[in-house]
């Protein structure tokens, strides 16, 4: 069942200052379909809107950052999320921790500084189940904690008395001690060293396994999303340009930029030089026309510069937005 | 191996030595760093301008014991090393006007009336204004935290002098509501009594007042500055998108937070409340510190001056090492490893 | 630069207000050239006249005219506003530069002694100093002032230069063989320009609160009329008891509006060069 839909969705920001307006196209037309018990990679440069899509998804859309046009929807079965345009008018909707949780960026300041983590946990279960007795909450925290292999004097303790890999396993502890059903992961490991990050994704796994959740993971890194994702997506300049299961992403890559990004990660015993992509990514202000791609793809065509092309479905569960395989373009000319 | 804890109290009591240090030796310094100042001659010819007719060995003879009183005997490296001594001993030697009343008893009956009123307007108007201060940066759009911005915008920067005098203008005499100075109302022997203690509470309300309203004035756009900072950090983000309550926000994710710069900010200030203080106590004639070092201006008292000045930079030092102390209280990442 | 001015004169209510309280109040100093009295002469009008056409702002009770009094009043209070900002700017920025690029031990020692001279009571201690120099002359009160004033904007400069200090172009200034002196002063400049043009209106607020606070408790030299010394020699002859009211009110109005316009002036300012705050104020 589809848990998620992103449906065309177009989210700037805007800046107005001192008379001077600038927009960030940070998230344009994008559209996704992510299915319950999957897990699904976003893969990307920085700076690509990654951060944004996320955002969005979460419901944690505020000025300067505004939803344009397109709705995101999830769907639970007996209840659904709304977030999107209706009349003109934003309407978000209160998309709870305990359906959908995230896990940020940067777990070196997510937690507050002068809480210590019982208190943070405490705080969360005190917003969601109101009714919980402060001995049902310790037994709950004491458990969940137990099941992910965390030792239960971390309670005591203040962040930065935690070490890296710790407070990353705080933050997946808060994330999934309502059992949600959709859990974001934004760069989960990009700050740890490699092996925490191995244990930190063994650990988002089991929970997978064991909970039958979806994982929607952002990183820049392939080779994690190699290790733990069932679909990629690939974003370029704020839009998806390509979107296939994992083994058709690493083995048969369709989009210029893709092929790219495939080439770069280094396997063992190929010695060859490895390509890096030419130029730069775009400023997300001043897009190129066309084909955002285009000014660093070796095979721009003329309607690259022109147009945009379209993320349509060039193989069975696969998405590519190029004109090289589809001739369709997003304003629905050909 | 050394706990940080300890060391951050070993760094802030040397900091209020070095404080002391540099207050003694830049008062030491710079008079003589000025060429053609002499407070001896000063104050002879201050007695000859009264009009009387002054024996040559009189003079000589004041000369004499003036320059014994203003510690100027001997090299100027022997002059430093007894400035120490008297600072250290806490003896300013007598009062010039009020010869023989040692200084530091002066100064002792003066300090109670200055720190009450000193104590009271920065503890109140620190919380007020924090408090304040935090709740409009949080909810900054909201209107009535516009008003309170542009009323203290306007406040802000009013001196302390000029405060007190529009408080005493106005309260005083166009609303005849409050007595023009004083401590308490003459003729009342200070007792435990409650005529007494109103009394002392009407004369000190205006000065109160005055000190309170210039305090809430900087805490609260400080404050609200540090706010709009804080609601952009990380875990203020993070815990909006846990749904925690705005309340719980607000309170122990936001303003304890944004408090920590402010409780520093206050350490630092202190010296600047205290120099408001005694201005203050000027307009009101209220009888503290203030009020003493403006007689002792007017009296041409240079022991009771440099006294209270000495007094005045150990006790703002010891004042702000207090704040630094307390400071672990609130911080926990000073308290632990 | 004058696109910044005109930015900041459209948007900024604030701006607009203390740019063009300024100008009034320095239009109105600079009337003193064309006064005619002596400023230090006394008792060349009748006393005591409230405000009138004759006499705009009244006179006094030593027979002065109160509104060319204030010309140059103001006038001096200005002048020495802007020297005691321009030494102490001096003294912040040397002591921020190499602070903050030098670190170690040297930086611990002056932020130290830094943090000593903010956390100083001033008033007791100018007091002092005053009463032991005696007559200062207005330049060298300025000097004195300056070497109280320059800790907390040293502070901001270091700031700043420690983050400039993490920068690329630090790095290759120095594999390149710059020295340090030549790295803090040529390079970092430019940035720190913005932040010091900030701390001298403060500066200025601050000294020239001082100046009134030090003049009114009779020690400043009384016959070079400044704002403190005309509400000095007010309280003097019991201005507010005797009614003559406009004596009092004249400087105290025009240095409300002097420090209104410097603090607005500097809010707005460091306002407009904070990135943060710029982006946090826009409006969809």
């Amino acid at each position: 069942m589809t848990v998620l839909q992103i449906d065309k969705i177009k989210a700037y920001y805007k800046i107005n200052a001192y008379g001077n307006q600038r927009t960030v196209k940070a998230v344009d037309n994008v559209s996704l379909e992510i299915e319950e018990d999957e897990t699904f990679g976003i893969a990307g440069e920085s700076s690509c809107g990654k951060s944004t899509l996320i955002k969005v998804i979460s419901g944690t859309i505020k000025p300067p950052l505004t939803i344009i046009e397109g709705k995101v929807i999830y769907n639970f079965g007996d209840e659904s999320i709304y977030i999107g345009k209706v009349n003109g008018q934003e309407e978000i909707g209160k998309v709870t921790w305990e359906k959908v949780s995230y896990i940020p960026q940067s777990s070196m300041s997510v937690l507050n500084p002068v809480m210590k983590v019982r208190d943070i946990f405490y705080d969360l279960l005190k917003s969601h189940k109101k009714t919980m007795e402060k001995e049902v909450f310790n037994e709950t925290i004491k458990e969940h904690l137990n099941s992910l292999g965390l030792p239960i004097e971390v309670l005591d303790l203040y962040p930065h008395q935690l070490s890296g890999g710790m407070r990353q396993r705080v933050i997946i502890a808060l994330a999934t001690i309502f059992r949600p059903k959709v859990i974001l992961a934004d760069e989960p490991t990009s700050a740890l060293d490699v092996v925490v990050q191995q244990s930190v994704l063994q650990l988002l796994r089991e929970i997978q396994n064991e909970n039958k959740n979806t994982l929607i993971l952002v990183s820049h890194d392939m080779s994690i999303l190699a290790n733990i994702a069932n679909r990629i997506g690939i974003m370029y300049a704020g839009k998806i340009v390509e979107v296939a299961k994992v083994k058709d992403i690493f083995e048969n890559p369709m989009h210029p930029y893709t092929k790219f990004l495939i080439n770069s990660i280094p396997r063992i015993g190929d010695k060859s030089d490895r390509l890096s992509i030419p130029g730069f990514p775009p400023s997300l202000a001043d897009p190129p026309n066309g084909c955002r791609f285009h000014p660093r793809c070796p095979y721009v065509m003329d309607i690259c510069k022109e147009k945009s092309p379209l993320l349509c479905e060039v193989a069975e569960g696969h998405n590519v937005a190029c004109f090289l395989t589809s001739e369709e373009s997003e304003d629905g000319k050909y | 191996m050394k706990n940080p804890f300890i060391i951050y109290i070993i760094q802030r009591i040397l900091q209020c030595i070095v404080v002391i240090f540099i207050g003694t030796t830049v008062t030491f310094v710079i008079p003589r760093l000025v060429p053609s100042t002499n407070p001896v001659e000063t104050a002879i010819a201050r007695a000859q301008m009264m009009g009387q007719y002054t024996d040559p060995k009189a003079v000589d003879e004041m000369r004499r014991v003036l320059k014994k009183l203003y510690g100027l005997e001997g090299t100027t490296f022997q002059q430093y090393i007894r400035y120490w001594g008297s600072v250290l001993r806490g003896d300013f030697g007598p009062s010039f006007s009020s010869f023989p009343t040692p200084v530091m008893t002066l100064i002792r009956v003066s300090l109670s009336w200055t720190a009450g009123l000193l104590l009271l307007t920065t503890i109140l108007s620190w919380i007020i204004g924090t408090l304040l201060g935090g709740l409009a940066g949080y909810f900054s759009e909201k209107p009535w935290a516009r008003i309170l911005e542009i009323f203290t915008n306007a406040i802000r920067p009013i001196p302390y002098y000029i405060m007190a005098l529009l408080m005493l203008i106005l309260f005083s005499y166009v609303l005849p509501l409050f007595p023009r100075g004083g401590a308490f109302a003459i003729g009342l022997t200070p007792t435990f009594s409650w005529q007494f203690i109103r009394s002392v509470i009407i004369h000190a309300f205006l000065p109160a007042l005055s000190l309170i309203v210039v305090g809430i004035g900087g805490w609260f756009q400080n404050m609200r500055v540090l706010v709009s900072n804080v609601i952009r950090e990380d875990y203020v983000v993070y815990a909006e998108t846990l749904n925690i309550s705005p309340q719980d926000i607000l309170y122990k994710y936001v303003i304890r937070n944004a408090a920590l710069p402010q409780l520093t900010g206050l350490a630092l200030q202190l010296g600047m409340i205290f120099s408001g203080a005694l201005i203050t106590e000027v307009v009101f004639n209220y009888p503290g510190l203030g009020f003493l070092l403006y007689t002792g201006i007017l009296r041409g008292d240079y022991s009771l001056i440099m006294g209270i000045t000495f007094f005045s930079i150990v006790a703002i030092a010891v004042g702000a090492l207090i704040i630094d102390l307390l400071y672990p209280l609130f911080d926990p990442r000073v308290r632990y490893t | 630069m004058f696109n910044i001015i005109k930015d900041l004169f459209k948007f900024d209510g604030r701006f607009r207000f203390s740019i063009i309280t300024l100008l009034c109040i320095i239009l109105f100093s600079l009337l003193s050239f064309w006064s005619p009295y002596d400023p230090s002469s006394s008792y060349y009008v009748p006393s005591n006249i409230p405000p009138s056409a004759k006499y705009l702002f009244g006179t006094n009770s030593r027979g002065q005219d109160i509104f060319w009094m204030m010309t140059f009043a103001i006038k001096n209070s200005l002048i020495f506003g802007i020297i005691t900002a321009l030494l102490s700017r001096i003294l912040s920025i040397f002591v921020g530069l190499i602070s903050g690029y030098k670190g170690g031990i040297i930086d611990k020692v002056l932020m130290s002694i830094n943090d000593s001279f903010i956390v100083l009571p001033l008033l007791p201690i100018l007091i002092l100093l005053k009463f032991i120099i005696g007559r200062m002359e207005l330049t060298t009160l300025a000097l004195v002032m300056a070497v109280f004033g320059w800790s907390w904007d040293a502070r901001l400069i270091r700031s700043q230069v420690l983050s400039l200090r993490e920068r690329d172009f630090t790095y290759t200034s120095v594999f390149s063989g710059m020295g340090t002196l030549k790295i803090t002063f040529k390079e970092y400049f430019p940035f720190i320009i913005p932040i010091v043009l900030a701390t001298t209106v403060n500066n200025m607020l601050w000294s020239l609160g001082m100046e009134i606070t030090l003049a009114i408790l009779g020690l400043s030299t009384v016959e070079i009329p400044t704002i403190g010394t005309t509400i000095y020699w007010a309280n003097q002859h019991q201005a507010l008891i005797s009614g003559i009211w406009w004596w009092l009110t004249f400087p105290v109005i025009i240095s409300i509006f002097l420090f209104l316009a410097l603090y607005l002036l500097s809010v707005s300012l460091s306002e407009y060069l904070d990135p943060r705050l710029r982006i946090q104020q826009a409006r969809v």
